[in-house]
């Protein structure tokens, strides 16, 4: 296609800015954590299709309102461990899981794992990311 | 229907804004393919399609995964044109868009162009028309679960606007109606 008319074109295009970029960034600059919510987001809403459970059900034993739990569903959410917690506890699954080596020499084999996923990631890719460092321990994730 | 630019200040690459959406085809088309809730009922309404020879058989779940490493390549792709010149960002966008049919022949009144990414297949498609040798309108996006656009309506659709759009230039004598017409798609392989 040939363009007939430029000013037509320059007159037809919005002044009003695409917000793409801003939220491309936003999404690329949170890549770990956004990663991590969106495979607990895919674990719990495989369970509520498989448990016949829906958001509300899961909104009413968390305490919590319906948007909230479509917040985290939609795995945009920055959980804390609590909330987590709580989501296990109100489905009766695993999501994560520490294991900590009391021994310091095997702290290397220390890990947080994801429980649900592993299985995933095993016929996709292997994934890992460190966490962080405290004094005494490093904890690094495995998927 | 409004246009939109994508990069600041530039002309290069738009977007088309349709009458029943707040905002532009590509920032909707970013936002649906990182949904999680969004995703996992895409996959679980066409399981059927992923138990094919076609999608060696994958799980849901495994095309939840497919599907995000995807969309994260797009939008790292998307973000890297943004930092580039738009001289340096021409020559991507040629490279990125490619026609939409193999079978190209001059005979045809209108030529179907695609943009391609390393997989043997990808989920994600981004649809846009070529306006002139530097310009693009991004039409829309789907997620393509078969050979042929035809064969699922999120797909069709995704022709019907193709055209919609090109009729809309048309009818603003934006765009001649002699000339070929250049159907794009892109989609983004890994490394």
């Amino acid at each position: 296609m040939k363009i007939k008319n430029k000013e037509k074109l320059l007159e037809i295009i919005s002044d009003r800015k695409s917000n793409w970029l801003e939220y491309a960034k936003f999404q690329q600059e949170n890549a770990n954590w956004l990663e991590k919510s969106a495979k607990i987001a895919i674990v719990i809403l495989r369970h509520l299709r498989k448990n016949n459970i829906s958001q509300i059900e899961l909104a009413k034993r968390l305490n919590v309102s319906a948007q909230y739990v479509n917040k985290i569903l939609k795995g945009r959410e920055n959980l804390s461990l609590e909330t987590i917690s709580k989501l296990e506890s109100a489905l009766n699954i695993d999501l994560i899981e520490i294991e900590i080596n009391r021994n310091m020499s095997e702290a290397k084999k220390d890990k947080i794992v994801c429980i649900n996923i592993n299985k995933i990631n095993n016929r996709i890719s292997n994934n890992q990311w460190n966490l962080f460092n405290s004094d005494n321990y490093i904890f690094k994730g495995e998927a | 229907m409004k246009i939109v630019r994508i990069f600041e200040n530039t002309n290069d690459l738009l977007a088309i804004k349709y009458e029943n959406s707040d905002i532009d085809v590509l920032e909707q088309l970013f936002k649906s393919w990182t949904d999680i809730e969004f995703i996992e009922d895409f996959f679980n309404t066409n399981i059927s399609d992923l138990n094919t020879n076609y999608w060696n058989n994958i799980s849901v779940e495994e095309a939840i995964f497919s599907l995000l490493e995807e969309s994260g390549r797009l939008i790292k792709m998307f973000n890297e044109l943004n930092n580039i010149s738009y001289i340096e960002r021409q020559s991507k966008l040629k490279v990125m868009f490619r026609p939409l049919d193999n079978n190209l022949s001059n005979k045809y009144e209108f030529d179907r162009t695609k943009v391609y990414g390393g997989r043997p297949r990808n989920f994600l498609r981004i649809y846009a028309l070529k306006i002139d040798e530097e310009k693009y309108i991004i039409t829309g996006g789907t997620i393509k679960l078969t050979k042929k656009m035809q064969d699922r309506e999120n797909s069709n659709i995704e022709l019907k606007n193709l055209e919609k759009c090109k009729d809309f230039l048309y009818n603003n004598g934006i765009v001649d109606k002699d000339g070929l017409d250049e159907y794009l798609e892109i989609e983004c392989y890994e490394d």
